[in-house]
């Protein structure tokens, strides 16, 4: 798989917070990789370091509580973990973009959406106003929002949530980077409007070639547009591959089980159909865990499970699982 | 209980051109200038003992509908009969015992759990009130209700902040119980947990429906959880009812293209059905409630638009035997003769691979 371009590799990436409560590890040792032009799904249950895995890489953490206390993300040859402020502040916009769940409020209610757009292309790309306004325009244009050229006077209230998201992405795409990190983008949009922003995010993916990182807790976004994914549970990769791999051939309970846990709109139900659910609930991250923390939940669980955490195990190409279990050949799994 | 009941009586709830308009004040004098017609005349019947699904966006009024169908708001127009009885103006002491047996479990379990209130005594309170069991019984009956939900009667005198969010939905569960329904109103139950929870819930709420014989209105925007969940369907838009039928009628023969639409933007967990799946993007929003188009209200959107749909706002009709659909285009399409449903790839909609 040397075909592809790299753009982003991550490193066993650890991230604590520092509580009254005691230490949260929140991201436990986290690994992966991105492409140019692919879109990596990473999906998990709130809580899961979803999040935070990806604000870690661009050093937005509040700290305290927060804290990066290890890895490494390369960013070509540049780690980002080791930039100073003012150089992850210039990643941020220029080679980085970021759009968030939340469109309501992530946007500066008390300025005009062209200034937050023209913004990052004054700060960054040495356009003057005038200049940076008309790109706007046609930012604004490319993510989909009718008669722009006025709409560049209109406050963010003016704009319905899916209109504003679109705004977001505009604004995450002023200067073009190579990455764009979508951080549960449509979470908070009706399932219309959904629709349409999946659209513009692959119609952008394969227009500008940008690489994504697709973070949600919905499968079926993640079906839609990703590429590869990666499943996260505790603050850890439990699986990943490529997603015809990872949906097809499930190969961690968790995965599996949260694949079985989801009704279709698109199969028949018989009404007396139970879902199948994972019992139990999402170990409390304060607990020190020994051994795979899923080991609670999990069906296959034995002896080992409780004392011996798993790494990610290569199962075939890119497809690998956290787990002491083979459950194709029904016995432990045997690590060369 | 409840044996004074007519049994013989097939409806549980009847819903007869039920409008909720809210009034749009402006101005010193705090004049009302409009109004925001958050449900605008909708019908329908839910049977006994069966789960009645109500999806749409949010702002369609399917959360308005559920609250006035409760009385916790007072509609506008129309008609609630529940059980036979007339509920607008009924008698206090009457309603009282209606309400006993029409209760509600609601999105949200971090907002809809009093803080300051032991989880037993959340409980207790309903029993109380209404005096459904003895005095000194009320602790059993608690512990009861907390067993029934999956929960062990140890935590009673825990508060709501101790448990996690699937947890308190069970709270509102037993809750809901307390006072012996026939009728529950889910509001949107699982929308606010975590995928592997949610499962959790949805299988306790339809044991619950089997083994205590409860008729629900389950409301929802996730449509495969509908479709999972319902026995029959309605899909609304804009405060009306544009689709009813049986839910796999309804999820294979869609006749109302916003049904169409709506059942085509969900993706589905599968990366090789995906890839393949023809997919409708509607254009624009939803229109402002308060002040809804002329003609169809889905008009402004939809890809099968004619001249008429702008002026003449279609009826809810009967096309096939219990599956009633308002639409301007399902004669032209044929869906009405049995014929299959509306392929709208066809038309003007913008649709993609």
């Amino acid at each position: 798989m040397n075909d592809f371009e790299k753009v982003l590799q991550v490193d066993d990436l650890r991230t604590e917070f520092h509580t009254l409560g005691g230490v949260v590890r929140a991201v436990n040792g986290v690994s992966f990789h991105l492409n140019r032009g692919e879109v990596l799904g990473v999906v998990g249950e709130s809580g899961c370091g979803k999040s935070v895995s990806m604000m870690s890489l661009l050093q937005l953490i509040p700290n305290p509580p927060g804290r990066i206390v290890d890895g490494t993300a390369l960013l070509g040859d540049r780690d980002l973990l080791a930039m100073s402020q003012s150089e992850i502040r210039e990643v941020r916009s220029v080679e980085v973009g970021m759009i968030f769940q939340d469109p309501m409020t992530s946007l500066n209610p008390v300025l005009t959406i062209g200034t937050q757009i023209a913004e990052p292309l004054v700060e960054h790309k040495d356009m003057s106003w005038g200049e940076a306004l008309d790109r706007s325009v046609e930012l604004l244009d490319k993510v989909g929002i009718p008669d722009a050229a006025e709409r560049i006077n209109d406050y963010p209230h003016q704009f319905s949530g899916g209109m504003r998201q679109r705004v977001m992405i505009a604004i995450a795409l002023a200067c073009s980077p190579p990455i764009l990190i979508a951080d549960e983008p449509t979470t908070a949009l009706d399932v219309t409007i959904q629709a349409q922003i999946l659209e513009l995010l692959n119609d952008l993916r394969n227009s500008e070639g940008m690489g994504m990182i697709l973070i949600t807790h919905d499968l079926g976004v993640i079906a839609r547009l990703a590429d590869r994914v990666a499943v996260m549970y505790a603050g850890q990769i439990v699986e990943t591959g490529s997603a015809q791999d990872v949906y097809a051939n499930p190969s961690h309970p968790y995965t599996q089980g949260l694949l079985e846990s989801l009704p279709r709109h698109d199969q028949e139900h018989s009404s007396t159909e139970r879902l199948t659910s994972i019992d139990g609930q999402p170990p409390n991250m304060l607990d020190p865990i020994d051994g795979c923390p899923f080991a609670a939940r999990c069906k296959y669980v034995f002896d080992r499970c409780k004392t011996e955490n798993p790494n990610l195990i290569v199962l075939e190409g890119q497809h690998s699982s956290a787990c002491w279990w083979d459950m194709k050949n029904e016995c432990e799994r045997t690590v060369e | 209980m409840n044996v004074s009941e007519p049994l013989n009586n097939k409806n549980m709830l009847r819903v007869k051109n039920l409008k909720v308009h809210f009034p749009i004040r402006r101005g010193v004098l705090q004049r009302q200038v409009g109004a925001v017609r958050a449900v605008d005349g909708i019908t329908f019947d839910i049977l006994r003992g069966e789960t009645f699904g109500l999806v749409g966006e949010s702002g369609c009024g399917k959360t308005t509908t559920g609250r006035a169908i409760l009385q916790l708001y007072e509609p506008t127009a129309g008609e609630i009969e529940f059980d036979g009885v007339k509920l607008a103006h009924l008698d206090p002491k009457l309603m009282r015992d209606m309400r006993r047996r029409m209760q509600m479990i609601f999105q949200d379990p971090f907002a809809s759990l009093n803080p300051r209130l032991s989880v037993g005594a959340t409980i207790a309170e309903p029993i109380r009130i209404h005096g459904t069991v003895d005095k000194q019984k009320i602790q059993d009956r608690v512990n009861h209700l907390l067993e029934v939900v999956g929960l062990s009667p140890d935590v009673a005198s825990r508060f709501p902040h101790e448990f996690s969010g699937g947890q308190r939905q069970r709270v509102g569960i037993a809750r809901a119980l307390a006072s012996e329904p026939d009728f529950i109103v889910c509001d949107e139950p699982i929308s606010a947990l975590d995928v592997s929870i949610q499962a959790q819930v949805v299988n306790l709420i339809e044991d619950l429906r089997a083994d205590i014989g409860l008729t629900y209105l389950f409301i929802g925007h996730d449509l495969s959880m509908i479709r999972h969940i319902s026995d029959r369907v309605a899909v609304m838009y804009l405060g009306h009812i544009v689709e009813l039928a049986e839910t796999d009628q309804l999820f294979v023969n869609a006749l109302n293209p916003y049904t169409v639409s709506l059942i085509s933007a969900i993706p589905v967990p599968d990366p090789v059905i995906e890839a393949k799946r023809q997919r409708i993007v509607l254009q624009g929003d939803v229109p402002n409630p308060a002040n809804p188009p002329k003609g169809c209200l889905f008009s402004t959107r939809c890809p099968l638009v004619v001249d008429e749909c702008r002026t003449n706002r279609p009826e809810l009709k009967e096309w096939r035997p219990g599956h009633y659909a308002a639409c301007h285009r399902i004669d032209e399409m044929g869906a009405g003769k049995g014929l299959p449903p509306i392929r709208l790839e066809q038309n003007s909609g913008q649709t993609s691979q």
